[in-house]
């Protein structure tokens, strides 16, 4: 049978390809998920179901430059599904609420995510090596900011309000760096 | 009172809010389009600092000494994927529990060079330290503590045991602690459940050792045992001991009385009445000027973090302020003598002001603020240090609720054309405001 070249091309996607577009975007599907996800383990879940169906379906994909919003289409219904089967533990949005997040979510251009990302990457540059750690660090040690404020002998409350103070400094950094690109 | 919508963002995306602030959330967000893409912006903000923060864990730690965390890099196929484990392992995770045996309990103007966490709070395993400035304060899981002045080369081997190559450090070993040992290349002190002091000299010529109370016994390479008791002084070298004679001698670093100190970590700017910033504003000062018309009138703004320590404690507070000519007008035409005023910023959000790009409208103003100090700088003397420490400081300080104390200077003598200036953090001789704390014991 006669292949377009498109489909030949598709035919031929192997994990290898499907790896490197995954991880070309997996930062911004990981946002996009964070956008409409109570938690960061939600988020690895989501995106663990999420990535299998994308690897499946891959070869549906007809343009690699398609990958970050056709990804963006699939998170966003396990995120649903995440949610319904999940709902009755924690606070969530409405599914109101989460359908316009993801509408607006969605909008979020490619561009975006990467100049945020760097404007950060350049931004971080602007703090003292310990304030670097300190932001850094709810995430490392995974949301143990209780156990940073024992051991650094600090109120868990103080902890919290340096580093919004911290963050907000980033934010106008970003906003700033933004500006300026 | 009402949380702004930046609170109910944060409190959120740590999962701290409860249930009726995560309605409160929502309501806000389905009505207001703009807080939704702020929104958004958040759950950007806080991927990306995900992302790097796993990136440079991986990068910088040695799978051994890592905490415990939670990767999300994992995909199902990972196993299956032959092909790609390569390209996987390089964002890999680790997931080896550290082996702590310490906690950085202070890290005062500290400059580090180590392959350890050195944050405050942070716990620390074996490993090589080496504090080029500043004091830190080890406390180890045993009960031990070292407070260490840098400049200072240390290994932690254990809980229970450290390599001392230079440096000066106090040492408070408690009854948990008997038996810690401290290793240096002319023999072995081990306490006995005392307070001493090690100064050990960079070149290594002699190393003087003081007890403030109990015992220690020190096992010099030679084969040597010597016990020393309270108060009691030695000086050693790689040959023998010998009577510390030196009554003088400040052996090593005895922190009886707590002391912290904070310099701004940037946050201090100066301010001018036009607005002109890139033409009358230098990052290197904090400029003050109080001049007719007033037009280029400037004032200098600078605040300190103090939400790591417990202000209630406080029994000294002294702000420290370098004086230093700005170049900018003449000396010749102003009074002898200008007083300058020093003001306490709200402790609300009138506190929290851009590093950059401040206007004057904007800024916190002198009569919204509290008079805390007040004092002279002579025109024949455009470099003095400034100590000042009121009881209206103190009291300032203890007040605070925020974990964070602004202040802003003022000029109160009408000058001339002279810009007084203040060493800002980047100046390149002078230091910038430093705030120096003496803690209650």
């Amino acid at each position: 049978m006669w292949m377009s070249k498109e489909e030949e091309n598709k035919s031929k996607r192997t994990e290898v390809d499907f790896m490197r577009m995954f991880l070309k975007h997996e930062n911004a599907l990981r946002a996009f998920a964070r956008s409409l996800l109570p938690d960061w383990d939600a988020v690895d879940d989501v995106l663990q179901d999420a990535s299998v169906i994308m690897w499946q379906k891959v070869n549906q994909l007809d343009d690699e430059d398609g990958f970050l919003p056709w990804g963006k289409v699939i998170v966003r219904f396990r995120c649903y599904k995440y949610l319904e089967q999940k709902k009755k533990k924690g606070a969530v949005f409405s599914s109101e609420l989460i359908a316009i997040l993801a509408d607006e979510g969605e909008k979020t251009s490619e561009a975006e995510y990467t100049q945020r990302f760097k404007a950060l990457e350049s931004c971080l540059g602007i703090l003292s090596d310990p304030e670097r750690e300190l932001v850094l660090a709810p995430y490392l040690y995974h949301g143990r900011i209780k156990e940073l404020a024992k051991l650094g002998r600090v109120t868990e409350n103080a902890l919290y309000k340096k580093l919004g103070r911290l963050r907000n400094r980033l934010r106008l950094c970003i906003s700033e760096r933004l500006v300026q690109s | 009172m009402k949380k702004t919508n930046q609170e109910l963002l944060n409190l959120y995306f740590q999962s701290r809010a409860s249930d009726a602030e995560v309605a409160e959330l929502e309501k806000r967000m389905l009505a207001d389009s703009d807080l939704r893409e702020l929104y958004l912006q958040e759950a950007i903000l806080e991927t990306n600092l995900n992302s790097i923060a796993l990136r440079e864990d991986d990068l910088t730690t040695k799978p051994e000494a890592k905490p415990e965390r939670i990767s999300s890099k994992i995909l199902p196929f990972y196993a299956a994927a032959a092909a790609v484990i390569a390209l996987i392992s390089m964002i890999g995770f680790y997931n080896s529990p550290g082996k702590s045996v310490g906690t950085i309990l202070s890290s005062e103007l500290a400059g580090w060079q180590s392959d350890q966490p050195t944050i405050e709070g942070g716990e620390f395993g074996p490993g090589t330290f080496m504090l080029q400035k500043g004091v830190a304060t080890l406390g180890f899981h045993s009960g031990a503590e070292m407070v260490l002045e840098g400049p200072a080369h240390i290994e932690v081997l254990s809980e229970m045991q450290v390599v001392f190559h230079y440096g000066d450090a106090s040492f408070n070993v408690p009854e948990s602690a008997v038996g810690f040992q401290v290793e240096t290349s002319y023999g072995n002190i081990v306490d006995h459940g005392t307070r001493f002091s090690l100064s050990f000299s960079q070149d290594e010529q002699d190393a003087r050792l003081a007890v403030g109370e109990g015992e220690v016994a020190i096992h010099h390479s030679n084969g040597e045992v010597k016990h020393l008791y309270t108060d009691e002084k030695v000086r050693i070298d790689d040959k023998q001991f010998y009577p510390d004679e030196d009554q003088a001698a400040e052996g090593g670093v005895f922190v009886r009385e707590p002391l912290f100190t904070r310099s701004t970590n940037g946050k201090e700017t100066s301010i001018v009445y036009n607005n002109q910033r890139k033409t009358r504003l230098s990052p290197d000062f904090l400029m003050v000027k109080n001049a007719a018309p007033g037009e280029v009138n400037r004032r200098a703004l600078f605040s300190f973090d103090t939400s790591d320590i417990d202000l209630g404690r406080v029994t000294v507070a002294r702000l420290v302020l370098n004086a230093v000519p700005t170049g900018l007008g003449m000396v010749t035409d102003m009074p002898k003598i200008s007083e300058f005023a020093l003001f306490g910023l709200p402790d609300d959000e009138r506190e929290q002001w851009p590093n950059t790009g401040l206007r004057w409208e904007k800024a916190p103003k002198v009569e919204e603020s509290k008079r805390l100090a007040s004092f002279p700088l002579r025109r024949a003397e455009q470099r003095s240090v400034v100590t000042l420490d009121t009881p209206e400081l103190l009291a300032f300080l203890k007040a605070d609720q925020s974990g964070e104390v602004g202040f802003l200077i003022d000029c109160e003598t009408p000058g001339s054309s002279l810009v007084h200036g203040f060493a800002s953090s980047q100046h390149r001789e002078a230091a910038g405001p430093v705030l120096e704390l003496v803690m209650k014991k």
